[in-house]
């Protein structure tokens, strides 16, 4: 690291867990973040100035007037324009160490595995099952570890699959398939800060798994009731008759 | 005669406002499983109350621990109802 990282990131260096050690190795992640809304702009920010190496950011959006009440990345002057370049703008702004790659299309699954295999870890901040549970089969296939949030209303749950552990459970360990009535925050609406809780919970669990300190939350799922600031840890089991990943195991 | 014993239930997030409730105790015989413990909050609570709590992809925790498949209940356990998640 040069002086001006060392300085940059020296408020985080000086945490044992961390240490230049970890430092590095966030320096050399690469992250995919799959949506750059309410989840995956706070994400973005965070990991970009903690100084993770390298973001891949995906979403075919633009920015619309309804989003920028919680999707903190983008602001007046992106509006109408793509919600990756405008992320890849501000981001560009906070830290210019970090390389960005933007892909403003909604990726197919064979290209979702291919983007799985170049990073470190997926950082799944997207709102619909659908693409969920396709991107929970790209990182099966990929082994790499996906970071799972979700927000909507006053509520969030966040996980973490590793599928390079044998005992870990995936996405669909916990929702089956079959679902087709997501609640999108379109619909049903959001408290602006609850995305950002989860999608900043989402960038510490990151964090901790490309820099290998701490307790990735691998095998429990947290709930988040704002409304009562309710926070609790379930644990949850691989389901050896997962459709998705019951007959990977082993 | 069945032994019935007091389990305590908590409805989380929206299914605390689908319910108008957070957490009841709630007499179940020893030794139930997942149909018994509908079977038992319907009477409780009713059908239509309880119909929220059927909807796919809702998951049912016993002493904090995600249950997909069967279990059996024990006096005292704590069980929680969890609403599927996914917006982002």
């Amino acid at each position: 690291m040069t002086d001006e990282e060392l300085l940059r990131y020296s408020r985080q260096i000086m945490l044992p867990e961390v240490d230049i050690e970890g430092q590095e190795k966030i320096c050399a992640g690469r992250v995919g973040i799959i949506g750059l809304g309410g989840l995956g702009a706070p994400a973005a920010i965070y990991l970009a100035s903690s100084g993770v190496g390298s973001l891949v950011l995906v979403d075919d959006d633009e920015v619309e007037i309804s989003n920028l009440q919680r999707q903190i990345i983008h602001t007046e002057d992106s509006l109408n324009t793509s919600k990756v370049a405008s992320g890849k703008a501000t981001i560009k702004k906070l830290n210019s160490l970090t390389h960005i790659d933007i892909v403003d299309r909604r990726l197919k699954e064979e290209e979702m595995v291919d983007l799985a295999s170049r990073v470190d870890v997926i950082l799944d901040a997207t709102d619909n099952f659908e693409t969920r549970y396709a991107l929970n089969r790209a990182c099966l296939r990929a082994k790499t570890p996906l970071v799972s949030g979700a927000a909507i209303r006053m509520e969030g749950q966040i996980s973490v699959f590793d599928s390079r552990r044998s005992d870990s459970p995936c996405y669909q360990c916990l929702y089956r398939d079959g679902l087709d009535e997501a609640l999108n925050c379109a619909e049903n609406g959001v408290l602006a800060p609850m995305v950002g809780i989860i999608g900043t919970m989402q960038a510490m669990e990151v964090l901790k798994l490309l820099g290998e300190f701490g307790d990735p939350l691998i095998g429990k799922v947290i709930y988040f009731d704002a409304k009562s600031m309710q926070i609790r840890s379930f644990k949850l089991n691989k389901d050896e008759n997962c459709l998705a990943c019951g007959s990977i195991s082993t | 005669m069945a032994i019935n014993v007091k389990v305590n239930v908590l409805f989380f997030a929206s299914l605390k406002e689908d319910l108008g409730v957070s957490e009841i105790e709630l007499d179940v015989s020893d030794r139930a499983g997942r149909s018994d413990l509908l079977d038992s909050l319907t009477s409780e609570l009713g059908s239509d109350c309880v119909s929220p709590l059927m909807a796919e992809n809702v998951s049912i925790a016993v002493n904090r621990s995600i249950e997909k498949g069967e279990f059996v209940l024990k006096s005292g356990d704590e069980i929680a109802f969890l609403p599927p998640i996914t917006g982002g």
